[in-house]
């Protein structure tokens, strides 16, 4: 988090912040920030995935059939992972997988929409962040100090 | 049978089978959520773990009185009421 009246427009730290959960972060100088955030992010996809299997990432879903959805949308905040596991999930291992139903779907799903939403709050915090600090020729690289 | 569906079960394959305990599911929900939501807030990582441990508790409180308060009204007030 910054100060208000320091921030600028970092477009590539948002981008990257989008393509792979704190990497954002890694390029405003803050490591242990970008590596917390990469524990939170990938702990809530993985724990999502691991409790209804991945089958609770679909965006094929029928609203009459098997759920809504809708909820794609918030868990594709997470960035480009959940677009590949749900393409995995359709066209790579779809006999293979197990419906997951019920509560346990529910609470997977959850898992990966709130990893979504938290994902896309770093993102935008990436994207008006103070600039890194410059390194002066033959000093020491930062730290892992936010 | 409860060992053949536990040979049977492939990780992130096959869902796991918490259908009785699944409540018990919020509570790394929100040390995660915790994680991610202070990873971005704080201005220091200096002991990180205890801004964590009180949101999480915070969570995990607020939606035990969310339940009770659910259930005091949908079991007791409104059967009452009717």
């Amino acid at each position: 988090m910054t100060t208000r009246g320091s921030e600028t427009f970092q477009p590539v730290a948002a981008v990257l912040a989008y393509l792979v959960p704190g990497a954002g972060y890694l390029v405003l100088g803050q490591r242990a920030r970008a590596l917390w955030v990469f524990i939170g992010v990938m702990g809530l996809v993985l724990g999502g995935t691991l409790i209804g299997g991945i089958d609770v990432i679909d965006r094929h879903r029928d609203n009459s059939v098997d759920g809504d959805p809708w909820w794609f949308i918030p868990q594709a905040g997470a960035g480009p992972l959940i677009f590949a596991i749900d393409w995995v999930r359709e066209y790579r291992l779809k006999e293979e997988i197990t419906p997951s139903i019920s509560r346990v779907n529910e609470v997977g799903t959850l898992y990966v929409v709130m990893a979504g939403m938290l994902n896309l709050i770093a993102v935008v915090d990436c994207a008006w962040h103070r600039p890194p600090p410059r390194r002066r020729p033959g000093a020491a690289p930062p730290g892992g100090a936010a | 049978m409860t060992d053949i569906l536990t040979l049977a079960y492939t990780p992130f394959l096959d869902p796991l089978d918490l259908h009785r305990g699944w409540w018990f599911l919020l509570i790394p929900l929100a040390i995660f959520m915790s994680i991610a939501w202070k990873a971005v807030r704080v201005s220091s990582f200096q002991a990180f773990w205890r801004p964590v441990l009180v949101m999480s508790l915070q969570i995990v409180f607020a939606m035990v009185a969310l339940a009770v308060g659910a259930f005091l009204v949908v079991g007791l007030l409104i059967p009452a009421l009717g």
